[in-house]
């Protein structure tokens, strides 16, 4: 191989990757890199309100839950003091349909609350007291509503008093 | 007054994390600005072909920009051929898999009636890097790598990962094999003058 076909292949070697890409390369390369960050933005936006929407149904969900009525407290309706003792008694059974079965799976029933045990007492107690008071309780639930005769006397002017006064003054002079 | 003061500093760190934001996005633009061509040719190099060799650009600068390691390298040049090196070794790779013709070195000087014809027809240059493209890739893409912006051995033994002397004994390989097949080729073209 001759000396100039060298220098040939050298020169043919130095043009191998001297090629120049299309016009606006870098700008293709940063709109492709801004497109990725806005596509990552827009995708940490869509967890963050899918972990919102996450985060409001559960909190629903433990509100729900903390309000039904086997939660709720007696606070603030304290018995009476007769029925105080009945408190303490033991738990009544649940009835038969909410009894827990193998595999049930269901929604259990709820405790009877403070009142309802008071009052379960108080029937125990002294039933006849117990059926007076809930006639009693009926009677005034049935009973129509008696309104008494509203009386409204008329209205006297102190303007027209003053003045029949004097005329009657004139009339004795 | 007081709360004008409070929603100011409140401000403040959101203001400076967009302020180091708009500075790290004009450092990588500085990057792609000085640097793209420089990958195009590497990719190219390797991937002999314009459109792949873009492509493997966008992909290089990508991934660059989803990491930080950018952001405190000490030598441009060799971080970023072994980045796109590795991503036109992918490249290559994939496209290997789709059916293609093979590169043959007659094949490649053919495209007339006979090699020793189309080499006294054809491009000098165009013959040349037929014949690098018909290189073993162990060979060639060493020698492909040097033709790119005045690479050094140290540098291209820096993108692919592999000693230096390892690098300059392909080149030489390359070159030598590339010699004798020209030699080949230039007996036939003197043997018909």
């Amino acid at each position: 191989m001759r000396s100039d076909d060298l220098d040939a292949m050298d020169r043919a070697l130095a043009q191998y990757s001297n090629v120049e890409p299309l016009a606006g390369i870098e700008q293709r390369v940063l709109n492709r890199v801004r497109a990725y960050g806005a596509v990552r933005r827009s995708g940490l936006a869509r967890w963050a309100l899918a972990v919102a929407f996450a985060a409001a149904a559960v909190l629903t969900t433990t509100a729900v839950l903390s309000h039904h009525p086997s939660a709720k407290s007696g606070a603030g309706s304290q018995p009476a003091a007769a029925s105080q003792a009945a408190l303490a008694a033991p738990k009544p059974a649940a009835p038969a349909e909410f009894t827990k079965r193998p595999g049930h799976y269901g929604r259990r029933p709820a405790p009877l609350s403070r009142e309802e045990r008071a009052l379960l007492a108080l029937v125990a107690r002294a039933p006849d007291q117990a059926r007076d008071a809930l006639l009693d309780l009926q009677r005034r639930g049935t009973e129509p509503l008696r309104i008494e005769e509203i009386g409204i006397e008329p209205l006297r002017s102190h303007y027209v008093d003053h003045y029949a006064n004097e005329d009657a003054n004139d009339d004795a002079k | 007054m007081i709360e004008l003061t409070q929603a100011i500093a409140l401000q403040e760190p959101e203001l400076a994390a967009r302020q180091e934001s708009a500075a790290r996005q004009a450092r990588f633009a500085g990057l792609v600005e000085r640097q793209s061509r420089f990958v195009f040719r590497v990719a190219y190099a390797l991937l002999r072909n314009s459109h792949d060799a873009e492509d493997a650009v966008q992909e290089t600068f990508l991934k660059l920009y989803r990491g930080s390691a950018w952001e405190a390298i000490e030598n441009e040049r060799a971080f970023l051929a072994r980045e796109a090196w590795r991503i036109a070794v992918d490249k290559i790779a994939k496209l290997r898999q789709a059916p293609h013709q093979p590169l043959d070195v007659e094949l490649a000087l053919r495209g007339g009636a006979s090699p020793e014809e189309t080499v006294l027809t054809a491009d000098w240059n165009a013959a040349v890097h037929r014949l690098v493209d018909a290189l073993p890739q162990e060979l060639r893409q060493p020698l492909a790598l040097s033709t790119v912006d005045e690479m050094n051995s140290r540098e291209i033994a820096q993108a692919m990962g592999i000693a230096e002397g390892t690098v300059r004994t392909r080149i030489m390989r390359a070159r030598r094999i590339l010699k004798q097949k020209l030699a080949a080729l230039m007996e036939g073209r003197y043997e018909k003058r």
